[in-house]
């Protein structure tokens, strides 16, 4: 009989030795094309919130699959009109050449010590009258939605005041409800709100429960939330405001006409 | 050797997994809303059931019996993180879509309900057979429930617009109750009711 302790060990260890090494295999041997897809998915999200590939500004485009030819179109259209950013938890341009903005994962930054988190932010650069200018400010978002969390981008015009787009990359909420914080409907809602009062204090962009009233002085800081799922759209709200926190020193130094971005 | 039709043909209709057997109704729930990830939920499923079962079924004569259930959870979640990372290698976003339920193959009940029913007393290629049939059983459901969910809560199939403009101008509206977990189980208990009217299956 096959039952002895001996034998039941070797089988174990033979066994998970076969299935270690088979999905080590794997992936290793799929890692590049997963990066691949997973840094043009990032970019493109980045490009959209910029503005640009309107293309892909309709519903249901930007969930298309990307082949890898497609990927590195994005890749060279990101190098060419994006320039990135990374700042300290004071607003200030650190210079580290070794990290790259895009890889930065927001949710590993806010275990670090505070001063040495690293903020990325993208700035979309276009040529008006043969000068590079920024046009828009794209920061990383990131929070709690309500089984998951959320990643996206947000891009602000360049009063840094006015919300030029967003988008979320990653998530994992439940599909049909709040999964629908990725769909176009709802992230076009923000386009053109503002996020600073009167006073200019930071007053971030609140996701209702139901809809804005247009007559309310407050509709021009507030969206329309997605009915069945007022968990998710909460934490939205939440993650904005957190998120968009931690650049005001960034945001204030550059409305008070810091004119050096730190731009490499 | 020739397998028995009944392997393949029982747990697609009289014997299914999710509407005689009522397993793997956590996954039916969460993944059909829109038709398209159900689809591809199905064929994750199919591809994982039959293949474990055909591993399972090699190894049986050396599985030792005081340990089977670790060994076989062993093959099955080799099997789901490969399908997990063939996803996001070539379907990025559907896997990012469907997120933790790829995963959550793992605790399908089908897929060990198979391997213990079946696999590990039977030959390779009838457990091939027995995973094709009750993976199929289970997408077939899966893919009735996505297709009436999109239908009747987006008015969509497939992310493409089925039901005219003039018939939301008409007064129509979308179901929202069919986007939620309810609507889920009211197509299912609907497919189950019908299945079993035809069938005249009973409880015991």
């Amino acid at each position: 009989m096959r039952q002895g302790n001996a034998y039941t060990l070797i089988f174990l260890t033979a066994v998970a030795l076969v299935a270690s090494l088979g999905l080590a295999l794997a992936a290793q041997m799929l890692k590049d094309r997963q990066d691949l897809l997973r840094q043009a998915d990032m970019k493109r999200n980045i490009l959209i919130a910029a503005g640009f590939m309107e293309c892909y500004a309709d519903a249901g485009e930007s969930r298309r699959e990307m082949d890898p030819g497609v990927c590195t179109d994005v890749h060279l259209y990101y190098e060419a009109h994006m320039r990135a950013v990374l700042l300290d938890h004071r607003g200030d341009a650190v210079d580290e050449p070794e990290t790259r903005p895009e890889l930065v994962d927001p949710a590993r930054e806010a275990d670090k010590p505070l001063e040495n988190r690293r903020y990325p932010v993208f700035l979309r650069v276009d040529l008006i009258e043969g000068r590079e200018t920024v046009s828009a400010y794209c920061i990383p978002i990131y929070g709690k939605g309500l089984w998951s969390s959320l990643y996206g981008y947000l891009a602000l015009e360049s009063d840094l005041n006015t919300v030029r787009g967003l988008t979320f990359y990653r998530q994992g909420e439940t599909p049909g409800l709040g999964a629908e914080i990725q769909s176009r409907w709802f992230q076009e809602e923000f386009k053109g709100k503002t996020i600073l009062d009167a006073k200019g204090r930071l007053v971030s962009i609140t996701v209702l429960k139901g809809k804005t009233d247009p007559s309310s002085p407050q509709a021009a800081h507030q969206v329309d939330g997605i009915s069945g799922a007022t968990l998710t759209t909460r934490g939205v709200t939440e993650l904005l405001m957190k998120s968009l926190s931690m650049y005001e020193p960034y945001f204030t130094m550059i409305r008070r006409g810091g004119a050096e971005h730190g731009r490499r | 050797m020739a397998v028995d039709k009944k392997i393949f043909l029982d747990p697609i209709n009289e014997n299914n997994p999710i509407t005689t057997q009522v397993l793997g109704i956590c996954s039916a729930l969460a993944v059909t809303s829109q038709l398209k990830p159900s689809i591809v939920m199905g064929l994750a499923v199919i591809a994982v059931v039959a293949l474990s079962n055909v591993i399972t079924s090699f190894m049986r004569e050396y599985i030792p019996q005081k340990v089977r259930i670790i060994v076989e959870m062993t093959v099955v979640a080799s099997l789901v993180i490969l399908v997990d990372q063939l996803l996001k290698a070539y379907a990025y976003q559907m896997s990012k879509q469907l997120s933790v339920f790829v995963g959550l193959i793992i605790t399908n009940c089908i897929v060990l309900g198979r391997i213990e029913a079946f696999s590990m007393g039977n030959r390779p290629l009838p457990s091939f057979v027995d995973g094709l049939g009750n993976g199929l059983g289970y997408a077939i459901i899966l893919f009735l429930v996505g297709f009436f969910r999109e239908l009747l809560g987006f008015g969509k199939l497939l992310g493409y617009r089925v039901l005219p403009e003039s018939l939301y101008a008409a007064g129509y509206e979308n179901n929202g109750l069919m986007v939620l977990a309810p609507g889920a189980f009211i197509i299912l208990s609907l497919i189950i009711w019908l299945q079993r009217t035809i069938s005249g299956y009973r409880e015991d």
